[in-house]
């Protein structure tokens, strides 16, 4: 990430959060679109329920929105990292709490956030992702690459143990990880790139 | 892999193993919320895990039962020795990717571009089709006025060489039979890839196969590469 990349989101962030506070209704809706995706990443990540995660997506959002219109922000330009906080809590406080107090929230706004938990094509999007796996299995000559990522991506070993079981070096194992990871972003593609000819067509 | 990349790679592991200290995982999550580039490469883990999780569980409700309570280790190892993973046909897409800039491989036989004429490069993405015969190719190419320079972006595959080597096949009725363009020593550059150019004046109108070849240097002159990954393309009429 350059500088000017980290300046830009800080003029944009900015630029954002002066809008919600002048009422400035499309601000709103372009804020909620750029960071709604990433939000929504790490809510699924620290809950690990996509149907919990949309839920406190939109309680993040009911929470910062209250915050910017009535009082903005002290760092205008960190909106992304206020966010990510407010996300990052709301994960924190559902995880010690047994019944969460729900949030008055903004019915415009949340009509704006796609519930994906609710896809009907999320089963078959489960077992497509399946057989990509497999195909990047099948790829793997070595039992112990196929090993290096079940061990870290499904049992969650840490990497110096599995260097050390598999006797493998740092190098390889970061190989291996990365390119398993690129093969699935190329099939992800892939996949959204045949969905639109479906729709198409 | 390059520096960039190694780095960055390094620290999107290093989150997913919850490894980075609080405020590193601050300013890692802030990022995470403007940057496609690296949503990409986390929702990309994220499926990943998915995906093995569920074929690992697919694989322990199918595995016979003195599999399930083996000796240490071989219950992991045993999930990934079916048949079932040689699939029969796959996919793969190499996104075309804009840049900026692009690495330039050497080329030891035919090359028919003037060094000195500016050209204009064209960056196509492809798809390999490990199987299923007969049927057509995905990717396609139009020439155009042919004057232009192709560059392929080639997935160098998992295992590590110490360098690859391309080469372009003209198919007729199926088979290879004229090799028309090959590169060597290539080494994966952006986003670990390999840069294939080739000059728009070696192809023609029909079906074309591109051979991804992998070397290692401790290996004796006599031993032949590994294949590592063959891809089909159909050139349309200039």
């Amino acid at each position: 990430m350059t500088d000017d990349t980290l300046k830009q989101e800080r003029e944009i962030a900015a630029g954002f959060v002066d809008g919600v506070r002048r009422g400035d209704g499309a601000a709103e809706t372009q804020m909620v679109e750029r960071y709604s995706r990433g939000l929504r990443y790490l809510l699924r990540r620290k809950t690990r329920n996509t149907q919990l995660a949309e839920d406190l997506l939109q309680e993040t959002w009911a929470i910062a929105l209250v915050k910017i219109r009535e009082k903005g922000l002290d760092n205008p330009g960190r909106l992304a990292g206020y966010l990510a906080g407010i996300a990052n809590n709301l994960a924190i406080g559902e995880q010690r709490r047994v019944n969460r107090q729900r949030t008055a929230v903004n019915s415009e706004i949340v009509a704006l956030i796609p519930d994906e938990s609710e896809s009907p094509f999320r089963q078959a999007a489960r077992a497509e992702i399946c057989k990509q796996v497999q195909e990047i299995l099948a790829d793997l000559k070595k039992e112990r690459d196929r090993e290096i990522l079940q061990r870290f991506y499904v049992r969650e070993e840490d990497k110096a143990s599995i260097c050390h079981r598999l006797g493998v070096d740092s190098v390889h194992f970061n190989r291996v990880l990365y390119r398993a990871r690129q093969r699935m972003k190329s099939a992800i593609l892939a996949s959204d790139r045949r969905s639109q000819f479906q729709v198409i067509s | 892999m390059n520096n960039n990349h190694t780095d960055e790679s390094r620290l999107i592991e290093r989150y997913l193993a919850n490894e980075l200290s609080e405020s590193e995982r601050e300013a890692f999550e802030e990022r995470v919320l403007y940057s496609p580039a690296l949503l990409d490469e986390l929702e990309a883990a994220e499926r990943l895990q998915q995906g093995l999780q569920d074929v690992a569980a697919l694989e322990m409700a199918n595995a016979p039962a003195d599999q399930l309570t083996g000796r240490t280790g071989s219950t992991v190892v045993s999930l990934f020795q079916s048949p079932r993973y040689a699939m029969a046909a796959s996919v793969l897409l190499l996104v075309s990717l804009s840049m900026s800039s692009f690495l330039l491989q050497q080329n030891r036989q035919l090359s028919t571009v003037d060094a000195g004429l500016p050209v204009q490069t064209e960056i196509i993405p492809l798809v390999s089709v490990r199987s299923a015969s007969g049927s057509d190719p995905v990717n396609t190419l139009n020439l155009g006025d042919g004057t232009n320079q192709y560059v392929m972006m080639l997935d160098p595959g998992f295992e590590d060489y110490a360098h690859f080597r391309a080469s372009v096949y003209r198919l007729e009725a199926g088979e290879a039979k004229s090799m028309l363009w090959q590169v060597d020593e290539m080494i994966p550059g952006y986003e670990d890839m390999l840069a294939l150019t080739v000059p728009g004046s070696v192809l023609e109108a029909g079906d074309f196969e591109i051979r991804v070849e992998g070397w290692r240097d401790d290996w004796p002159a006599t031993h032949e590469h590994d294949r590592v990954n063959t891809l089909t393309l159909r050139v349309s009429d200039k």
